[in-house]
């Protein structure tokens, strides 16, 4: 084989005129892309070559010229499912409300602030929304890439905690004038929701807790009209204490959330 | 022009057949649906045919890698699943679209369906390349930008299907994909089936005959949970007798193949 076109195949190949049987003209098309030399020959030898060029390179910039660049990408979305949007002004007013009632009649229930009270549902709920089978609606399709698992789910998770922590963490301060007492609660909350998770689920974990905290601290706040001890300051230490314990069990469980469930 | 091959798609596999069943057992809620099911897929397009209830779509989630089988084992791309831990790699190579296909509304079609390759861990440069092409393939290419929950279901199902082909699987998991569908869709979406089909394994699952023996290789004839008949669409059509029920052959046969499993 020789190694380049010859001088007759290319006259034929350029003119066109007698047809050349396909797998040649593979051959020479294959080789002409990886050869400058036999590429120049062509260009050089015949005439017309360079005005056919020319009117190809016209019409193709032309074309660029028009076309429209691909728009950017959206990234948000990799940290967030869009189940979160509503899920986030849905706080931003409940959080709103709670801070509004609390700064005009300050401790009307004569217990703890009621955003310190319902800082720890928020990010629960978030973290639901992001994980579950009946509130994500691509579930489905999602629980089955590579991608699922504990980053998709740590991510998400993120997200949630980027989007409330503030708003919680604000809201406490100027209600209870310290930042901890909403901060680290739901803090813990939201991991050891991840936590349970990786064992119940994380829409049963996270309703076990949402109740947990329901019944164990905020009625009997209510009820009894005082501030628990776990809503006093002296308590962020256990608390802190909760969320890295809660950590240290996610971190211990690499593969949860990607076994698969035994039945719908 | 010529394409360049990557070196993935000239390793040889290990693996004699891309989805593999033996005695595969399968539970959803209480109810055993799937009862010692032995199947061996290789490429082409294998149709799931099957009465409603069945246990075509529990058999399509299991090899989805979407719920855990019960019993027996399954095996995907040579290897086993179910208490395999680390699931990414057999992901990675795997196209679902589930009989409800649940979608972000205020995604565009190529927001939802580049999401979708970066959870499936498409190469981040490939991304837009597959994204565009799986869109034109289902023939949204002119819808691409629009938001979704401004298309028909016909359309929404053909999202279902770009995502799925996005990451170019080994094994395309489809199940009803034709509902919702007008019968020009149909058509074109039975081209796309046998073009798929040339290189990978494609498992279809549907109540309706006609796109079975007008698409698929292989017939597969579920009932009760188990494997009644497993050939060619001209086996399925020669079962049949003039006394049975239906419009054409491939009717007539499904009706007496599944009439001769319930007798037994």
């Amino acid at each position: 084989m020789t190694e380049h076109i010859s001088a007759t195949l290319l006259r034929r190949y350029a003119q066109g005129a007698a047809p050349i049987e396909t797998d040649t003209l593979w051959t020479v098309e294959a080789h002409l892309e990886s050869c400058a030399n036999c590429r120049a020959t062509l260009a050089s030898q015949y005439a017309g070559s360079a005005e056919l060029l020319d009117g190809v390179w016209d019409r193709l910039n032309s074309e660029i010229a028009r076309s429209v660049p691909a728009p950017r990408r959206r990234l948000r979305f990799r940290l967030a499912p869009p189940a979160l949007l509503p899920w986030f002004a849905m706080s931003a007013l409940v959080i709103g409300m709670a801070l509004a009632a609390d700064l005009t009649a300050p401790a009307a229930l004569g217990s703890s602030p009621l955003v310190v009270l319902l800082a720890p549902f928020l990010p629960v709920l978030g973290v639901a929304l992001s994980w579950s089978r009946g509130l994500d609606p691509a579930h489905e399709v999602v629980v089955g890439t590579p991608m699922a698992g504990l980053r998709l789910v740590f991510r998400r998770t993120l997200a949630v905690l980027l989007l409330c922590l503030p708003l919680v963490t604000l809201a406490g301060w100027l209600a209870a004038g310290t930042p901890v007492l909403a901060l680290l609660p739901a803090l813990a909350f939201t991991i050891g929701t991840l936590a349970l998770g990786s064992v119940l689920g994380v829409q049963r974990a996270a309703l076990a807790l949402g109740l947990g905290w329901l019944a164990l601290v905020v009625l009997p706040s209510i009820a009894l009209g005082e501030v628990l001890l776990v809503l006093q300051p002296a308590s962020a230490i256990g608390w802190l204490l909760a969320v890295l314990g809660c950590g240290a069990v996610l971190l211990a469980r690499p593969n949860s959330f990607t076994q698969l469930a035994s039945q719908r | 022009m010529v394409r360049a091959v990557g070196a993935a798609e000239l390793a040889p596999t290990s693996y004699a057949a891309e989805v593999r069943a033996e005695r595969l057992d399968i539970r959803a809620g209480r109810r055993m649906v799937i009862k010692e099911l032995d199947l061996s897929l290789s490429t082409g397009v294998h149709g799931v045919l099957g009465p409603n209830g069945a246990g075509k779509t529990t058999l399509i989630r299991a090899m989805a890698t979407v719920q855990r089988p019960a019993g027996g084992t399954l095996e995907l791309l040579g290897e086993a699943i179910g208490n395999r831990l680390d699931l990414r790699a057999v992901r990675r190579q795997l196209g679902y679209l589930p009989q409800e296909f649940g979608y972000y509304k205020r995604f565009t079609v190529r927001e939802f369906v580049e999401y979708l390759a970066w959870l499936k861990e498409v190469p981040k440069a490939g991304v837009p390349d597959a994204v565009q092409h799986a869109i034109e393939r289902v023939g949204l290419a002119d819808r691409a930008d629009d938001r979704l929950k401004t298309l028909s279901g016909g359309m929404i199902r053909r999202v279902g299907i770009a995502q799925a082909i996005v990451n170019d699987p080994r094994v395309l998991l489809l199940d009803e994909p034709t509902v919702g569908l007008d019968p020009a869709q149909r058509m074109s979406f039975r081209e796309l089936l046998q073009d798929l089909g040339k290189q990978c394994c494609v498992v279809v699952s549907t109540h309706l005959v006609e796109d079975v023996a007008a698409a698929c290789t292989e017939v597969l004839l579920v009932d009760d949970g188990r494997l009644v008949f497993q050939g060619t669409p001209g086996q399925l059509a020669e079962a049949g007798s003039a006394e049975d029920v239906g419009d054409n052959p491939t009717e007539r046969g499904y009706t007496a193949l599944l009439a001769r499993g319930r007798s037994w």
